[in-house]
């Protein structure tokens, strides 16, 4: 072993040298601690022996520094000393040394303690080669999971034209996490986004992302399949899917994935949306000009075996904003802990709603990176913007699901007016579509299904010549409207009071019951 | 190494099989460190008897260290005790003065008549 030796005492240092020079080390001498610490700074010495009196740096002194200063490898100190005294010895290994030599010498004693010195040195640098193999391990497999989340967990936002504007934005942390999101383009006019985070992170966070998504493609072509073009598979059947093909593998490796599963419907004005526990999505309204989050209150996929997912619905208009993102945004901390948190992110989209999203998720991102002040992060920073235009192509037939809630009516008030504006109806005949919907939509939920919102309620809105045709389609206890008796102004009564108002507001009403047991109401309005 | 025979050394003042555990042997090691002592103990005595007149009592007592280590090394027992009473401040300090330079120089003188005898 290179052994230096530092000593003021020429003689003991000569008598330690030849001992040691005669066991087969490979000795230098110094003759006080600050030559030892340069000499060490430029050499490799793996074993330093000390006297503890010396001029300029003592020996207990040269250990804090050799501890203090960083190496690529383990430097074993001995001390030399007189001293046997136990609370020198204390002060001794406090300061860093790792044995003592107790002057007179005896050669034996100090070449068995030079070989406890070489043993735990070969550890020790076996314990290096080891930690230098698992990290090159660790590498690569952060590479491979940095592949996987570039290939596979991250999508491009739809091209062409569309009746939205994206952006998306993923910038991987030091270490791998479980962020994904992609899109599914449908007719002009839908699209569907959805955002993820699997829990952990490295390479497994990965493959679990890589799963979710996975299921949730699978998912949509098979429930597409069953349902055919015209019937797209709803946000939450996707949803429900995917977790219950993978809630139990999820919940055997204990992962689970957080999930907001979007469908942005600019033809029906209508913005569904399944949240699943994820970091809650923002939606810009540009009608009330303010910033409003998407809550929901699903468990994450895999989170509990048996989880009946549900989604839930809010208008949609022209230069809305829709922002999806990762916990790494909002839970980006500064120096001092503070995060950078969801009100932030909501006074940014504030400020600069009316901007392209491509810029407005950049200043996202650089205020995010002065808030943290790091150069890495700490986690994946994934951030999806959408924009909401003017669909391109006029719709024949929209269509739109409502859970069976009271709740529900502002929002099917909404989808009627904007599709009868669209069937160019005035604003009086729109008005009494709405007051029609409205009606029908009530009787339905309070009489035909007592207000369950487990069968939700469907509208399709069809253009037609001159006008509009409204369908609404509901399950529950069959409407004979043969048996209502006609309305009695006289009587206190409301009986017939509803049928009343809808045939009134429209220039036709029919009601009708499927063999599969689904209540229609086709109401009819045209204009002139 | 003593030898069987070999009587042990009468004089106190210098033990001349003390680095027989440092050398095991090796005679060009303990020429080389008897060498070391008396080309370096003088001057390490000169300084501790200036520094002890000028009062300089820490410095005194590093150098008194320094001396101990080596005199006890080589076997200089009763040398490595005088330096370690004015180390420590234990003893009479006019006495172990006046007797330092006395006892290095006994020691001096036996150390060189082993070195004569060391091939």
């Amino acid at each position: 072993m290179k052994v230096l030796i530092a000593d003021d005492d020429s003689v003991t240092a000569l008598a330690l040298a030849g001992m040691l020079e005669s066991a087969g080390h490979q000795v230098t001498t110094v003759d006080n601690g600050l030559a030892a610490s340069k000499m060490i700074a430029g050499e490799r010495f793996q074993v330093v022996i000390a006297d503890w009196v010396m001029p300029e740096m003592d020996g207990p002194e040269l250990c804090r520094y050799i501890r203090d200063h960083e190496s690529d490898h383990y430097i074993y100190v001995m001390l030399l000393t007189g001293r046997a005294l136990a609370d020198d010895r204390v002060a001794g290994l406090r300061a860093g040394a790792d044995d003592f030599l107790t002057k007179p010498f005896d050669r034996a004693e100090i070449v068995a303690r030079l070989g406890v010195a070489e043993r735990i040195l070969n550890m020790e640098q076996q314990l290096r080669e080891a930690n230098r193999t698992i990290e090159r391990t660790r590498r690569y497999e952060i590479e491979i999971g940095a592949h996987i989340q570039r290939a596979l967990l991250m999508a491009q936002p739809p091209l062409g034209p569309s009746a939205f504007t994206f952006a998306a934005m993923n910038i991987p942390s030091s270490q791998i996490d479980g962020d994904f999101f992609d899109f599914f383009s449908h007719e002009e006019g839908i699209v569907d986004v959805f955002i993820g985070d699997a829990m952990g992170k490295g390479v497994p966070a990965a493959l679990v992302a890589a799963g979710a998504k996975s299921y949730l493609i699978r998912g949509f072509a098979s429930l597409l399949k069953c349902g055919g073009q015209e019937d797209l598979p709803s946000p939450v059947a996707i949803v429900q899917h995917a977790h219950d093909g993978l809630a139990k593998e999820f919940i055997a490796i204990g992962s689970f994935v957080t999930l907001c599963y979007l469908r942005l419907d600019a033809t029906a004005g209508i913005a569904t949306y399944v949240d699943c526990g994820h970091t809650k999505s923002i939606r810009w309204d540009n009608n009330s000009q303010r910033a409003t989050i998407l809550k929901g209150g699903n468990f994450p996929i895999g989170f509990v075996d048996l989880e009946t997912y549900q989604e839930y619905t809010t208008p949609l208009d022209e230069g809305d904003l829709f922002c999806l993102y990762s916990d790494g945004v909002t839970e980006a901390a500064a120096p001092d802990g503070e995060l950078f948190g969801i009100q932030r992110l909501l006074d940014l989209i504030d400020k600069l709603h009316a901007e392209e999203p491509a810029l407005i998720l950049s200043t996202v991102r650089e205020a995010v990176r002065a808030h943290t002040t790091a150069r890495s992060l700490e986690d994946d920073f994934t951030c999806v913007l959408v924009r909401v235009g003017k669909p391109t192509q006029p719709w024949r037939r929209r269509e739109a699901e409502f859970p069976s809630s009271l709740n529900s009516l502002a929002n099917i008030r909404r989808f009627v007016k904007s599709a009868a504006a669209d069937c160019h109806l005035d604003d009086r005949q729109i008005e009494e579509m709405e007051i029609a919907a409205h009606e029908a939509t009530t009787n339905a939920m309070l009489h035909g299904q007592r207000n369950q919102p487990s069968d939700p309620i469907r509208l399709t809105a069809e253009r037609i010549e001159g006008g509009m045709r409204l369908t609404l389609v509901y399950r529950g206890v069959e409407f004979e409207p043969g048996r209502v008796a006609p309305i009695d102004f006289e009587s206190p009564k409301e009986s017939g009071m509803g049928m009343f108002i809808i045939e009134k507001s429209l220039t036709d009403v029919q009601y009708s019951r499927t063999p599969e047991g689904e209540n229609r109401v086709t109401m009819t309005k045209r204009s002139g | 190494m003593r030898r069987e025979n070999e009587p042990p050394d009468t004089h106190p003042s210098y033990d001349r099989h003390g680095l027989d555990g440092v050398c095991d042997g090796n005679e060009a090691l303990r020429r080389r460190i008897l060498v070391e002592f008396v080309r370096t103990a003088p001057g390490q005595v000169q300084q501790l008897l200036e520094r002890l007149t000028e009062g300089s009592r820490e410095e005194a007592q590093r150098i008194a260290h320094t001396l101990k280590g080596s005199s006890r090394t080589v076997g200089a027992f009763v040398l490595g005790d005088l330096c370690e009473r004015i180390e420590l401040g234990a003893g009479d300090l006019a006495r172990e003065r006046a007797q330092i330079g006395e006892e290095l120089e006994r020691v001096r003188r036996e150390v060189e008549r082993h070195l004569e005898s060391i091939p």
